[in-house]
């Protein structure tokens, strides 16, 4: 394991001394490295990464290899510690990976015609293929097997033909053989490879933006948290959706599903009104008795929304009879009444915030503006990394802001999340709680107000004095909204379970940016890779991704179907087919 | 025509099938669609089914034989492995099928499972916990149901 970080650690160096970027990148946090993006060109590389290490530890070809990782959905740290603990062939073993050593089984060693025990046919020795597990049949044979399975979308497991037998077909094998039936299928078997690569592992997930970018994003040793694409969407790494820490992912799955269908609203109407039996309008009752008339004429009882005569009395409706509770009734409409204007406060504080953030982010091209206008000037500052840093940081805490009412909605509202908490503790909790939020909130407003003072026409003092105060106010924002933080995760999250508990924690610097992915274009590694390895198979292993393209057919292949990669609905029917066929 | 372009393996495995049957077993093609197969299994000695003749029917899709084929029970039967449909819970007729199995495989198989009801891995949920409570009661009806619906005629 210790290798694998060294090799990080390689990368980081290159990275850094390259590109001198912008002053958000100097200090980023303890985890700049650990997200990566994959496009679609390093896609290939990526995957390759991972196989060279198991094929080198465990001397395998590639297909066994990639067997293997699929199997172990391309953590190979666990495969690594099975290793250790049961041995190479029980961990090949359990993965269908067969050492190849059955050759003299291989067919042509005993007669010019063999039989096909699938169709049942004598077929001359040079159109059988045998797998590594041993097993023959002929290549037609063997072609329709793999079209069925490629598909019923089990590309990344075709077992062997023999019954009972669990070895995995060479993948290369499968290839060729598809291919010269069916060259688009063949195609898809790739991609389907490929693409493993992301679907089966932990550590990738592909970038949600609509419409797709391409990209997927692979983290590295960090159990929850919010990254940045290449193409600039914020994400919640363990939810896919919108990046939204404070709230844990159930919160903000509850929240936007609620902003989505206004169910207040609809829970308001329905306790609120009812529809008239004739015309089906909402109809709501603003006073006397319970005998009530649609404005389309329909007369019906209120109690029990029947269609009833128009005539009544003080107690009744005319033969008409129902009697309902009626206090039940009312406390319903107490409690939904509440709960809506509840959501309607939090649901005005977000929607403020997330508005605020909207018209901010033009600041961006105003301020750049201002800042020209600043360095054109004859002056001795010209350091105006102050303000972007001022307005950053302003970016990050109204998104926080915002995403802290949603969760003081259900931290102190949903049963959900309120585990162990009396009445009067959750009473000081939350005093406590909204104290903090309203110191963090009026420093983001002071914050947001000064970024907008037309600083390009003060004078040096004056410029000077904006600054002290934008990095003052900076720092206090930033202490503040860690102490926000500090308050939710230790004071309110802590007593609760950890599926509803865990939030991505609060990063000064913001949210992780992916950076590129590097892999084996570092050729310091690979001559010195090349020089101590002796087998020959190696060598080309071991190469730059460059090198391998041009001697490999197999790899032009690869790289050829880049093009093709991905379509989302695609992918979505693909897994349902998976799905389905798993549940007989 | 469904049979014009039958695949040699159905026609040699169909032709085995008529000239050397398996014991206890018969199948035969359909006259107008050869890819469907009237079957009778004769329950297994020392087994609740031993003296009852169980139809069932046996249909080969498109794919076979890279796919398995479909085989249903149209004899009423008491089996914790075989629902009120006549459907057949048996690994080699679902992930576990291989191309190289065939159909006499798969109908010995299914004769074996008569002889072996495996109420741990059950399709009819009543049935098994009814085998597992009790296993003679179980038996019993089995063969109350052997005779009542099974008995040849």
């Amino acid at each position: 394991m210790g290798d694998f970080i060294d090799s990080d650690d390689d990368y980081f160096d290159h990275d850094s001394d390259d590109d001198p970027e912008l002053p958000e990148i100097d200090d980023q946090g303890p985890n700049e490295g650990f997200v990566k993006v994959i496009t679609k060109e390093s896609l290939l590389a990526a995957q390759r990464e991972d196989l060279r290490k198991v094929m080198e530890v465990l001397s395998l070809k590639e297909h066994h290899a990639r067997t293997l990782l699929i199997h172990y959905r391309w953590d190979v740290d666990k495969l690594l510690t099975v290793l250790v603990e049961k041995g190479k062939d029980d961990l090949c073993a359990k993965a269908g990976v067969t050492s190849g050593e059955h050759d003299n089984f291989a067919p042509s060693k005993f007669s010019s015609m063999v039989m096909c025990i699938v169709c049942i046919e004598e077929v001359p020795a040079n159109e059988v293929t045998t797998m590594d597990c041993g097993h023959y049949f002929c290549n037609s044979c063997w072609t329709e097997h793999f079209i069925v399975k490629i598909n019923e979308g089990q590309s990344k497991r075709i077992r062997c033909m023999e019954h009972q037998c669990q070895a995995i077909c060479d993948e290369a094998k499968v290839r060729i053989l598809v291919n010269a039936r069916d060259p688009k299928l063949a195609e898809k078997f790739d991609r389907f490879l490929l693409e493993s690569y992301i679907e089966d592992n932990r550590k990738v997930k592909w970038c949600p933006s609509v419409p797709h970018c391409g990209n997927a994003i692979r983290v590295d040793d960090v159990e929850l948290c919010e990254v940045e694409c290449a193409c600039g969407l914020q994400f919640c790494f363990s939810c896919s959706s919108d990046a939204h820490s404070p709230c844990s992912c159930l919160m903000w799955e509850l929240w936007s599903k609620k902003c989505r269908d206004d169910s207040e609203t609809v829970n308001w109407i329905t306790v609120h009104s009812k529809p008239c039996p004739k015309c089906n309008k909402s109809v709501e009752k603003n006073g006397g008795c319970n005998l009530v008339i649609c404005v389309c004429g329909q007369a019906f009882c209120w109690l029990c929304g029947g269609a009833t005569g128009r005539e009544h009395t003080y107690a009744g409706i005319a033969g008409h009879s129902c009697g309902r509770y009626k206090e039940e009734k009312e406390q319903k409409a107490e409690c939904a009444k509440r709960d809506l204007l509840r959501y309607i406060h939090y649901h005005n504080r977000y929607k403020a915030h997330t508005d605020s953030f909207e018209l901010e982010t033009n600041l961006k091209t105003t301020i750049q503006e201002k800042i020209s206008r600043l360095e054109e000037r004859e002056s001795t500052n010209k350091d105006f990394s102050w303000v972007t840093d001022g307005l950053y940081r302003l970016f990050r805490s109204r998104r926080i802001l915002s995403y802290s009412y949603p969760f003081t909605f259900y931290m102190f509202g949903d049963e959900r999340f309120n585990n162990h908490m009396t009445k009067e503790e959750r009473e000081i909790k939350k005093n406590l709680f909204e104290d903090q939020q309203q110191q963090f909130e009026a420093n983001v407003e002071k914050l947001s107000s000064i970024l907008e003072e037309p600083f390009d026409q003060f004078s040096e003092d004056k410029v000077v004095k904006l600054r002290m105060d934008i990095i003052n106010l900076s720092t206090v924002t930033d202490k503040l909204c860690e102490k926000l933080y500090e308050c939710i995760e230790n004071d309110l999250l802590g007593t609760l379970q950890w599926s509803t508990r865990k939030i991505a924690p609060y990063k000064s610097k913001g949210v992780d940016k992916a950076s590129e992915l590097i892999v084996c274009t570092d050729m310091k590694l690979y001559h010195t890779e090349k020089d101590s390895s002796k087998d020959g198979m190696c060598i080309i292993t071991h190469m730059p991704i460059t090198c391998v393209l041009t001697l490999l057919y197999v790899r032009i292949y690869f790289l050829f179907f880049f093009p093709n990669i991905v379509v989302v609905e695609e992918k979505l029917e693909i897994n349902n087919t998976n799905k389905s066929l798993k549940s007989y | 025509m469904a049979n014009s372009n039958l695949p040699r393996r159905i026609i040699k495995e169909t032709q085995r099938l008529l000239s050397e049957p398996a014991p206890g077993i018969s199948a035969s093609p359909s006259e107008d669609n050869m890819r469907y197969f009237n079957v009778m299994i004769l329950g297994p000695t020392q087994s609740p089914y031993e003296g009852g003749v169980f139809k069932l029917e046996l249909f080969l899709p498109e794919e076979y034989p890279m796919a398995a084929p479909k085989v249903r029970f149209l004899t009423k039967i008491y089996h914790p492995n075989i629902d009120k449909l006549g459907r057949i819970c048996l690994d080699i007729l679902k992930d576990k099928w291989s191309p190289a199995l065939q159909i006499r495989t798969v109908l010995l198989s299914i004769q074996a499972l008569l002889s072996a009801p495996n109420p741990d891995d059950p399709l009819s949920e009543n049935i098994a916990k009814h085998w597992k409570s009790s296993e003679a009661e179980a038996v019993e009806t089995a063969k109350e149901w052997t005779r009542l619906y099974a008995s040849g005629a």
